[in-house]
């Protein structure tokens, strides 16, 4: 019951300063806060073990090429089995391809994302379905029945949830295909999957050189981890890459976990710092409400004094100590629950725009048993943290002598230096906080603002996926998409339309070619460029540059001969020196029987791609749709005004041509573009909130400390003044005093935050005076804050009388 | 008589950067169970450092000091707490009552750091020593709503809450009134009658009548101990 005496007697004194009290939780609410929306949502987005029976162990494998990681489909079949074969880390290691499938046979089609895997996929997920069947050894026969197992929500939409939807027949990609199972409601592995196909490989049909591309999803053996599982596939890669060097130059395989394969190239390293930038917030947060909890123990040293003389023991003295933190911060920590839980709420829906199509099943943050658990660990530590300086403070202290004498209020040497250091501290994080948080919305910005090379406002685009059972000739191709076209530019408003692979700012196949007269050195990494395919006129569309040559025509078909077109900046990186690039030629190398295509224009570069370091530069190559009649391309129609109001007819135009081709991805082309840097725009406006809170809790804590510090000191300022200082003298003293603590801060502070952005600005490749000139702006917004902190309480102090001063208790 | 306390060759030495400075200097004197001692002497001849020794709030650099025959020269800072809070009552100059806490709280305080007296224990205890001081009307006040009179009554309260073997006053009506001063004064010598050991730092010579034995302190030794001889008035 003894606690209970203490722990009345902290509730009576923080309610007794409201005021008091109301800041030092809303601080910490502040700090918890930000710290435990942040740990959720890095944690569930890139770390949490999938919420499986082994989750924890189960891998997806990358494939890396000159350094930069792909995930999805980009695995030779031959190279999965020889790893499959030859690796002993991994206790499954199975092959599957994602897919956008147009499923038809009912009133219209609609696309799905569909997984083709071999049956061993649900026995990696340990799950079974809630109606029918799962795959079994001979459903994955080529040549076997078409079958399918769907999703609960494509069971629920597609088939309206009827009950006798096991047996039903679909056409997928034009394939009657049965439905024999329908799986749990939420199962959407390997990532946001509604149907699962089995894959029929006739490997007697392939060579090595032209067998399809797989993902692998792999079980890592218990005692393995995944450092040493990629120890063993690079060994095993490296002696396949030996043997055979012209298919597998420069590839190595990567086993990565689902989460990190999701977040792509350098997502780690944002994350690692993220989480830095949060546990600085909320050390900030925790040195403020710990400065003024031990400016409270300098106020109530006669009172710990008085409890010492009546024989407190320690640990009392200490509890009632922690008792005021514990109380503040489970306060801090309760309104931060709130907080965060509304944010992941919120953050959940904008997740959403950050990818095209559902986002990974695993991104479902929301509040559970594990946050709450977060928040009362959290809270537990910061009440330690806030505490122990003042608990410090209390075991150390000469209480003898303040019964004997007195406080006068006056700081200690010791409590001065704590309190210098405390000022210095939140100088440095929060010089290092906002400096990072301001260098990475300037360079993100810019990156918003980069120059695509080609027009992109005013238009709808729409991603077809030609069922290859019914168009399984060039000419059906070509002659759907021209059809397409066709009926899009009679739509009233439209200006133009137009197809090609991918449109500026979406990614596109970056492939290995041989530019003609480039000398290609052997074991350097293979020429690569962005491989597109386009209709005539596309660049046109695009408002591309012609800087030499011409566009594509309609001559350029399959009769004639083979002909490219080539960006400015594939012209300086391959043919540097060549004053007529008109004329030479380019071949695919990883094509089986590669042909020579005749280079017959020039234009600007075009950015394909997100506009970051890994894809700005890359040089790219455009082949005539007429001469390569791709199946999946991107429609475009072109307007004057807003492209959204085309939607509804655009896909009224494209069910006319085919009613079992289902369009796709219909976006506006700004759609598209925004979408590149929407993951990056939103760490960085988490890290301008971290920026915000960091500045208002550094102002207000710097302020406190400085204000604290200097109120102390009023009977030695009093005592100076006494002997002949004048008021201009003790401000002085009291601002160089600011000066230096702000300086130390700023050491300290500005090579952490050069640190700190120097990884997103390398991931982002900006490159500007503006970004240099905030690591002058910043620290002078600080300086200000230091400065006024410091200015205002020391005005205060000489406004009394020197007399008024030496008495002041 | 027994001896409560017993201090031999007791030496404190405070340093300041580098300036010694000897506050005590070999000081021997034994204080019986039921004495009310009165210590006397010029400002910083080392009357509180004595008085905090006794109390132990502070440490001899260099002797022996005997409570109830246990030495507690050398003990740790938590067993030091553990005999303060039984052994010794306090009573400052300043009152030193908590002012967030309520009078029968501020007496409460002492009783709350032991593991031995249970909540109706210690609700007796306190009750009875409020009772003691003529305090018993004023339990739910807070120390600013009390006189300094009766804020001193109630600090002797705590300080005898505890039964305590000894009640260690330091100036205790310096901050007093004459009234207050004598009844708080009468207030110590009742407790004296009752059996009480009382020791006091005091300035005042009518304060100092009180006790039975003065001890004077100069410069840090003693040079005088003698029995305070009462006149007929105060002795009734």
């Amino acid at each position: 019951m003894k606690f209970w005496i203490d722990f009345k007697y902290a509730v009576r004194l923080l309610l007794k300063k409201p005021s008091f009290t109301a800041l030092t939780v809303a601080v910490m609410a502040c700090g918890l806060g930000i710290c435990i929306y942040m740990f959720t949502f890095i944690n569930v987005t890139t770390f949490k073990p999938l919420d499986f029976k082994n989750g924890d162990r189960m891998v997806v494998i990358d494939i890396s090429i000159n350094g930069v990681l792909y995930n999805g489909g980009s695995i030779t079949y031959a190279n999965f089995q020889d790893v499959k074969q030859q690796s002993t880390s991994f206790s499954m290691f199975g092959a599957m391809q994602q897919d956008i499938v147009t499923v038809s046979g009912g009133d219209h089609a609609v696309s799905y994302r569909g997984t083709y895997s071999e049956p061993e996929l649900f026995d990696y997920t340990s799950t079974l379905p809630i109606k029918g069947r799962l795959f079994n050894t001979n459903d994955d026969t080529p040549g076997a029945n078409p079958v399918a197992v769907i999703g609960y929500d494509m069971w629920q939409n597609y088939f309206t949830g009827r009950a006798d939807v096991i047996g039903q027949r679909i056409e997928v990609n034009g394939n009657q295909t049965e439905v024999i199972g329908v799986m749990p409601q939420d199962y959407l592995f390997p990532r946001s999957s509604q149907l699962w196909l089995p894959i029929q490989f006739d490997e007697t049909q392939y060579t090595r050189s032209d067998g399809p591309l797989v993902e692998i999803y792999a079980l890592l053996k218990p005692d393995v981890s995944i450092k040493q599982a990629n120890d063993e596939i690079g060994q095993i890669m490296k002696r396949i890459n030996q043997q055979y060097p012209e298919l597998n130059k420069d590839e190595i395989l990567v086993a990565n976990t689902f989460m990190l394969s999701m977040m792509g190239n350098g997502t780690k390293p944002i994350m690692v710092v993220m989480l830095i930038a949060v546990a600085f917030v909320l050390l900030l947060a925790c040195t403020n409400v710990a400065n003024l909890l031990y400016a409270r123990t300098t106020e109530r040293a006669k009172e710990t004094a008085i409890r010492v003389a009546l024989g407190a023991p320690q640990s009392r003295l200490i509890m009632q100590m922690l008792w005021e933190s514990l109380i503040i911060c489970s306060f801090g920590g309760l309104f931060a629950l709130l907080m965060a839980a509304f944010a992941l709420e919120t953050t959940n829906h904008t997740l959403a725009s950050f990818i095209n199509g559902r986002p990974p099943f695993w991104w479902n943050i929301q509040l559970d048993a594990s946050l709450v658990i977060i928040t009362i660990v959290l809270t537990l530590v910061t009440a330690l943290i806030t505490g122990i300086l003042p608990a410090l403070k209390i075991i150390k202290g000469d209480f003898n002598a303040i019964l004997r004498d007195g406080t006068r209020g006056a700081q200690s040497r010791k409590a001065k230096k704590t309190s210098q250091l405390l000022v210095i501290v939140e100088v440095a994080l929060s010089i290092c906080l906002l400096t990072a948080a301001s260098m990475m919305t300037v360079a993100v910005n810019m990156a918003k603002d980069a120059n695509y090379g080609a027009k992109t406002t005013n238009m709808l685009t729409a991603r077809i996926n030609l069922p290859k059972v019914d168009y399984d000739t060039d000419e059906k191709k070509l002659a759907y998409f021209q059809t397409a076209l066709s009926e899009i530019a009679q739509i009233p408003g439209v200006t133009a339309a137009t197809a090609i692979s991918s449109t500026p700012g979406q990614n596109s196949a970056y492939r290995p070619v041989e530019p003609e007269g480039f000398e290609i050195v052997k074991d350097a990494p293979a020429p690569r460029v962005n491989s597109l395919s386009a209709m005539p006129g596309a660049l046109k569309v695009f408002e591309v540059p012609l800087i030499s040559g011409r566009y594509f025509s309609q001559s350029d078909d399959m009769n004639s001969e083979k002909v490219a077109i080539v960006t400015e900046s594939f012209v300086k990186k391959f043919w540097p020196n060549e004053s007529h690039v008109l004329g030479k030629r380019i071949k695919w190398t990883d094509e089986e029987d590669a042909q020579w295509y005749r280079v017959v224009g020039v234009v600007g570069h075009v950015l394909h791609g997100q506009p970051f370091v890994d894809f700005k530069y890359r040089p790219s190559v455009y082949r005539s749709n007429l001469q390569m009649a791709y199946d999946r391309l991107t429609l475009v129609a072109k307007t004057t005004s807003d492209a959204s109001k085309l939607m509804t007819p655009m896909i009224k135009a494209i069910d006319t041509v085919d009613g079992n081709v289902a369009a796709f991805l219909i976006k506006t082309i700004e759609q598209l573009v925004s979408r590149n840097t929407a993951g990056i725009s939103f760490v960085i406006k988490l890290f301008m909130i971290f920026g915000i809170c960091a500045t208002v809790l550094a102002a207000s804590g710097i302020y406190a400390l400085m204000s604290n510090a200097i109120s102390q000191r009023t009977q030695e300022l009093g005592v100076r003044r006494a002997l002949g200082s004048t008021d201009r003298q003790v401000v002085k003293m009291l601002m160089k005093q600011g000066l230096w603590q702000l300086l130390i801060g700023a050491v300290v502070g500005l090579p952490l935050a050069f640190a700190f952005s120097g990884i997103i600005i390398n991931l982002i490749g900006v490159q500007s005076m503006s970004l240099y000139l905030v690591f002058a702006v910043i620290p002078l917004l600080i300086a200000t804050v230091v400065m006024l902190a410091t200015y205002i309480p020391a005005a205060r102090v000489v406004r009394l009388e020197p007399n008024v001063a030496l008495r002041c208790e | 008589m027994t001896a409560l306390i017993t201090l031999n060759n007791i030496k404190k030495v405070f340093l300041t950067d580098e300036v010694e400075t000897h506050a005590l200097k070999d000081i021997n004197l034994t204080i019986h169970s039921g004495e009310y001692l009165a210590i006397t002497g010029p400002s910083g001849c080392g009357k509180s450092t004595l008085l905090s020794i006794l109390g132990l709030l502070d440490v001899s650099s260099e002797g022996q000091f005997s409570l109830n025959n246990q030495d507690v020269s050398a003990i740790d800072k938590d067993r030091r707490a553990f005999i303060r809070n039984k052994e010794i009552g306090f009573v400052f100059q300043s009152f030193n009552l908590i002012s967030d806490l309520t009078v029968e709280e501020n007496v409460e305080l002492p009783l709350t750091y032991r593991t031995d007296i249970s909540r109706t224990e210690r609700q007796t205890m306190v009750k009875n020593a409020l009772t003691k001081v003529d305090m018993a009307h004023r339990t739910k006040h807070f120390p600013s709503q009390l006189s300094g009179g009766q804020q001193q009554r109630v600090a002797v309260a705590r300080a005898i809450a505890g039964n305590p073997s000894l009640i260690l006053a330091d100036e205790p009506t310096g901050n007093l009134d004459s009234t207050n001063a004598k009844a708080v004064m009468d207030l110590l010598s009742a407790l004296h009658l009752e059996g009480a050991t009382i020791c006091m730092v005091t300035h005042d010579p009518r304060s100092a009548q009180c006790a039975d034995r003065l001890v004077e302190i100069f410069d840090g030794q003693v040079v005088g101990d003698s029995v305070v001889q009462k006149d007929s008035a105060q002795a009734a």
